[in-house]
Parts: C-alpha cells; structure tokens; sequence
C-alpha cells in the first residue's frame, strides 16, 4: 500500500491553477463574505441600546449568512477550479506602486473560509447561552463579528498588504476580545501582552513586503507577474531564506510560535468562545496559512524549510512539556494549541504544506470543541478553573462529557478520530523527506500529548468528584459567591458541542489516504507539494503503528497516574515530582527571561536614552537660550532711552566714518 | 569771496547746531538745533553750486527745504502733543520704552 501511494505521488501530474475572472460566476458576490460580519458589527454596536438580547441574533444571522456564501463559493471553485480574483477597487496607487483591494478565491482559501465562517458561526451560537447575562453582552457579539470580518480579509487578501490589513485588524479583534472583561487588570495586561508581542512579527512582516517588492515589483499572489508565479524564476536560494526567514518572523508571532508564542497562554483571560475561536480554530493559525500560501517561495531554500520545522519541533514539545503540569484546565489547552501549531509548522517545514492545512482543519474542529468545552464546565462550575477540584463530571454533564471524549480521543490521535490522520500524516511526510529527527520529536510529543490531554479529561470528568454540592465558591470575575450546583449546559451551548464534534470524528474522512485523499488532492494546485530535495524510503504502515503506539502509551501512562491511583489528595498526588515538576509548572522560566531581558533591560536601557534626551539633547537647547539670554542682557545695556546719549553715539560714529575716509585720502 | 569762507561759517552754523542737540534738553530748542544744521548744510550745497556751476545742488536745497517743512510739521505736532499729554518739554521724560 506504501509503494502504491508514492507511486500515485510521483506519477500524479498536479495542474497549477490557472487564473480566472471572477465576473459572471457566484464569485462576484464574494465582497459579501467579510463585508457582511462587518455590517453586523457596526449594526450592533449602532443600535446596542435598541436591540438589546436581539444584537446576538443579528450577529449570528450575519455569520451564518457569511457562512452560506462561503459554501457557494466552495462549490464554484470545486465546479470550475482555478484561482479567481475578484477585482473590488485600487486601494493604494503611488507611482509604480499599486495595491488593489482584491479577492483571491482558490482551493486553499475556499477551505479556509469554510472553517473561519462555520467554525465561527458555532462559535456565536455558543457565546449566546455562555455569555448570556454579560453586561457587555450586546459588544461581545459586535466584536465577535468584527474579528469575523478581520479574519475573512486576511484569508481573502489577493496580495500581501491585503493580508496584512485582515492581520492587523485581527490582532485588534484579539486585543479587545482578550481584554473583554477590563476590569479586572490581570486581563487588561494579557490582552497588552498579546498586542506587543504581535507588534514585534508584524514589524518583521512589514520588512519582508519591502523585500519582496524591491525583488518582484509588486506584491500579488497570483497572476503573471504575481510572487507565487515568479518566485523560482527571480529569486535564488539566499534571497528565498531572507524573504522566508522575514515572514517567518510574522508567522511565528500570530501562531504562537518559539520565540514568540509567550502571549498565547495569557490570551485565556478572554471569555473562553473568545479562546475557541480566536486562539484555537482561526486567528492562531493565519501563520500556518501565510506560509503555507507563500510556499513556493519556502521550497527554494532547504534551510529555510530546516529552520520552520526545527522551529515547530521545538515548539510542539516544549509547549507540551509546559502543558503536563499546568492546574488551570484552560493554561493546559492554551498550551496544547500552542503545541498543535507547532505540529502544523513541523509539516510546512518538511515540505507537507497541504498535511498542514489538514492539521489546522481537524484542529479547528477537535480544539474549538475541547475549549467549548472547558467553557461548558466553567458555566457548570461558577467559572472555577482548578482542574484538582473537578473530577466526576460525567455524571451532571453527559453531553458535554460525550463530546469531550470524542476530542480527548481526536487530539491524542486515536483512530479513526481526526486528529489520528492528520497528525500521522505530518509524521509521516516528516520521515519521508528525510527530516528523522523532527519525526522523532514529534513522536515523542505525540506521547506527552496523548498524556497530558487525558490527565486533563481524567481530572475534569471520571474519577471521584473533589467538590460537593452547594459549596460556596468566590467567582473569579467579580460577581460574588455562589453556591456550587453544577448542571447541563442549555442547548444553545451544547449544540455546537455535538456539531464540532461530530466534525472531530469523522473529520479523518477529508484526507484519510495520504497523498491521495481528497483533501490533498484539492489543495495541491495551490501549494508547493513537489519536493525537490532528499527522499527517504519509509514504510507507511511501521509510522503509523508508531503512532498509534505512542497515542495508546500516552494514554496508558494518564490512566496508570491519575485513574488507578488515589488523586484526592490533589497536587500531592502528581507523579512527576522534584526539580522537573518545578520546571514545568513554571514554564522554563521563559516569562521570567523575557521580563529580565526584555522588560528589565528594556527599561534600564530606556532609562538610559531618557538621561541622554533629558541632559544632552535639553543641555544643548536650552544652552543656545540661556547663552542669547545673557548676550542680551549685556546689549541691553546700551538702550539707555536717552535720546542725546543716541544722537551722540551717532555723531561719534559719523566722526569715525570721516575720519577714516580722511585718513584713506591722505 | 573764495568759498573757504562759505564753508566755514557753514561748518561754525552747523556745529552750534550739533553742540545744542547734544547738550540742550528742551523739544523747542533741539528743534531748532536741527532746523539749524539743515540750513548749514543747504548753505554749503548753494555755496558748492555757485562756485562749480552745477544746478544738482541746488536742486538739493529744495529738497532739503521741503522735507524740512514736512518735518516740521510732524515734530511739532509731536511735540505739542507730547506736552498737553505729559505737561513737559524736556526731551529724556518720555521714555516708557526703556523698561
């Protein structure tokens, strides 16, 4: 079976797109995608005081409706494939340099606009009954679809500065979703942390636009001149890792990525349909789309490849480390995404661009639904977060239990469940394109994930429970103590629950077969799949027993720990124990680092430039004023205001004059 | 009569003049100070017109006759003005502008 897929890889001729008018097909509506969120936005906010409860509705009307066209727009491409470009209008033309506003429908981008848009529908549904209640209920629906409208124009961007518009509202989407609930200055904090960090890739970002203009003369995807049409013709090997390193830099701070990935974990101060959406199924992931679509520009350099998979390596597995010993249920998840898209820049990085994208889809579906989840029990629980005082919920929740089984089960990548496939896949295109140690990696995060994710499914739903019914809890946001009663989440909650759950397992059906699913097989006009460098010969089925092995050790090792023995006693009865367990449950001490490097020598350094701008600069200014100021006080000495003392200073110097002329005469 | 002499009782008027704005500090009589050495100056040009035969000089008396008038008119009316408001005549009493 092996041989016979590579053989279907290496034979299968892939027919690149071609670029078609938009005009006269379904697609001339497409404007109507992101424009319509934006509607709903300023409609909510407009008439806040009007609609009332009923904003929730307009907003999840308007995403709906974004999410039918979306399905339209699938199925024109599917119909007729190609790469569409909606031409709207020129947004900058200055000399040689024109920008349009454009839209660029493909294959690559018709998937993601169907999880951006479905996932993100679900994701309204779910805020009405969670954030039912809120003060700011009304502004959490118009901010919901303002990042709804952000995103579909960083995924409908047809050049690089229109991607960069949809990044940077998307990173302001985030902010203030982060920061919804201000009052409190932790989250305030967060939502600064966020922005910041994102500042620094965006900074990266904008340089590689100037690269890559100053080398190809505009900034289109593509179209003749386009970059993706160009790029192994203009660019050499060193300029391709430049332009890539650069973006990179950006990817890596929107996806979470080494470096830079410390603002994510913090980003779960947001309400959590915020952390669903945003920091799990979409915002996070627009990294792994900008490389992913840049990709024929990545192929050319097998350092740069190198690189982007040591990155995502090192990210999958620290991150996962972090996750083993985090007792904030939602931290676990935040750091598990942050290990995820370290698997999806594992499968950039080794050329797997459309394994990539397939990662991101089921992640969408099995993480979205894992955090709609710890939503669900936060709803049940008074919005209490200590995972070693949950424990047998299974009981009071059984939807939300049922559906969290079926993630659980997605993301530590038992067959048949999605997460399985696409994981596998990454791996094993790893192995193949002679990347063994990223394999490695990756395989031994795949155990630490499988344990980490059931140790949190363990403590939050079997067991014995560690709280009793009708205790006093303090809520954490503020609203006083309440008593303890947990129960089902309304329907409007567990709803999209058993949506995105479903989409968890069956999700492996979009590409269950590698290099020959469908999924694949519609990406591939759109990416860079021929790999030009080294092959290694593998044998599928070894990987992907390899895989299963290590999903069901992972598991095996959660259940030896916390389901056979005693956890009553709480922190007390974690395994890992010492040293190690300081480590993680500190994070490496990377904040730490950050603070003293950055923030501390940062602060030191500004201090610094402070005394140079306040003695230097100021000296030199207010020396030249002080200097005139006496000069004057001396000349003023000789405005007497006597007019014979003028008249005789003046005849004096007539006599002079006359003297001298004399004297010249002479 | 040579024009040396001309000239000297033109430098001897307008000396007188200079020695009375410098040292006098009555308006009126720095006024006429003035008004003194103007003319000294208009006898020399007369005087140097004659001698050489050129018209330019006393063209110049003209001038100087004219502007005189112009600015005697103004200086009087200062000075009038000046003395209704501050009932004096001495010349360094306005002097708001030194401080």
């Amino acid at each position: 079976m092996n041989s016979l897929t590579l053989l279907a890889a290496e034979t299968a001729e892939v027919t690149k797109n071609e670029v078609l008018p938009a005009a006269g097909t379904f697609l001339e509506l497409a404007w109507l995608i992101p424009v319509l969120p934006l509607l709903g936005f300023v409609l909510v906010l407009l008439l806040k005081n009007t609609l009332r409860e009923r904003a929730a509705y307009v907003a999840i009307g308007m995403s709906g409706a974004s999410f039918l066209l979306s399905i339209g727009a699938f199925l024109t491409v599917a119909g007729e494939p190609g790469s569409y470009v909606v031409e709207l209008f020129d947004w900058i033309d200055v000399g040689g340099f024109t920008v349009s506003l454009d839209m660029l429908v493909d294959q690559l981008t018709a998937v993601l606009l169907l999880v951006v848009t479905g996932v993100g529908t679900l994701v309204h549904v779910y805020s009405l009954g969670y954030m039912y209640g809120d003060e700011r209920f009304e502004r959490f629906f118009a901010y919901l679809n303002l990042f709804l409208f952000s995103m579909l124009m960083l995924v409908l961007g047809s050049n690089l500065l229109g991607l960069f518009l949809g990044w940077e509202l998307v990173g302001l989407s985030s902010y203030l979703l982060i920061g919804f609930w201000f009052e409190d200055m932790d989250n305030g904090v967060a939502a600064k942390k966020a922005f910041i960090t994102n500042r620094v890739g965006d900074v990266s970002f904008m340089v590689a636009m100037f690269y890559a203009f100053s080398l190809f003369g505009n900034l289109d995807f593509v179209g003749k001149e386009g970059i993706l049409a160009q790029a192994s013709e203009v660019l050499s090997s060193d300029q391709a890792l430049l332009l890539g390193l650069l973006l990179l830099g950006g990817a890596a701070a929107k996806s979470a990525q080494i470096p830079l990935y410390v603002w994510l974990p913090d980003a779960m101060a947001g309400p959590t349909p915020v952390s669903a959406l945003i920091h799990a199924a979409t915002m996070v992931t627009a990294g792994v789309y900008l490389t992913v679509r840049m990709s024929p520009v990545l192929v050319l350099s097998i350092d740069l490849l190198t690189i982007i998979a040591w990155i995502g390596a090192a990210t999958a597995l620290v991150a996962a480390l972090i996750a083993l010993r985090q007792d904030d249920f939602k931290k676990i998840l935040a750091y598990s995404t942050v290990s995820q898209l370290g698997y999806m820049f594992i499968g950039v990085g080794v050329g797997g661009f459309n394994e990539g994208i397939f990662h991101l889809v089921t992640h969408a579906f099995f993480k979205g639904l894992l955090f709609l989840a710890a939503g669900s029990v936060m709803h049940a629980m008074a919005n209490r977060t200590d995972i070693w005082r949950m424990g047998g919920l299974r009981a009071v929740m059984p939807i939300t239990f049922w559906t969290s089984f079926v993630a659980w089960l997605a993301i530590a990548g038992v067959p048949p469940f999605a997460g399985f496939w696409s994981k596998d896949q990454i791996l094993v295109i790893a192995y193949e394109h002679d990347f063994v140690g990223i394999w490695a990696i990756g395989l031994l995060t795949a155990v630490i994930t499988a344990f980490y994710m059931s140790r949190w499914f363990f403590l939050l739903f079997l067991g014995e429970p560690r709280w009793r019914e009708g205790e006093s809890v303090v809520d954490p946001h503020g609203h006083g103590a309440t008593t303890l009663h947990p129960h089902e989440s309304p329907p409007s909650m567990t709803t999209p629950l058993i949506v995105l759950a479903v989409l968890s397992a069956a999700g492996g059906l979009l590409n269950p077969a590698h290099f020959t699913g469908p999924l694949y097989t519609w990406l591939s006009p759109t990416t860079a799949v021929k790999w030009p460098y080294d092959k290694l010969e593998v044998s599928e089925p070894l990987l992907i027993a390899a895989s299963v092995v290590a999903a069901v050790l992972g598991i095996g090792l959660a259940y030896l720990a916390y389901l056979r023995r005693d956890v009553s006693a709480g922190r007390a009865a974690e395994v890992i124990t010492g040293l190690p367990a300081e480590l993680l449950e500190r994070k490496f001490f990377v904040n730490e680092l950050y603070e003293s490097v950055f923030v501390r020598f940062g602060g030191w350094f500004a201090d610094r430039l402070v005394w140079f701008d306040s003695t230097v600069v100021d000296g030199v200014v207010n020396g030249v004023g002080g200097a005139s100021r006496r000069l004057a006080d001396v000349a003023r000495g000789a405005q007497t205001g006597i007019t014979r003392a003028y008249i005789g200073s003046m005849v004096a110097g007539a006599l002079v004059v006359v003297i001298v002329l004399v004297a010249q005469v002479v | 009569m040579p024009i040396g002499y001309y000239f000297a009782i033109s430098a001897l008027l307008f000396a007188t003049g200079l020695t009375g704005v410098l040292l006098r500090r009555n308006v009126i009589v720095l006024f006429m100070c003035v008004e003194l050495m103007l003319n000294a100056v208009n006898l020399t040009f007369a005087a140097a017109a004659r001698q050489w035969g050129g018209a330019d000089g006393q063209v110049f008396v003209f001038f100087v006759i004219v502007v005189a008038a112009a600015e005697v008119v103004v200086g009087l009316a200062l000075i009038v003005n000046v003395f209704f408001r501050r009932g004096t005549l001495d010349v360094d009493a306005p002097s708001l502008l030194r401080r």
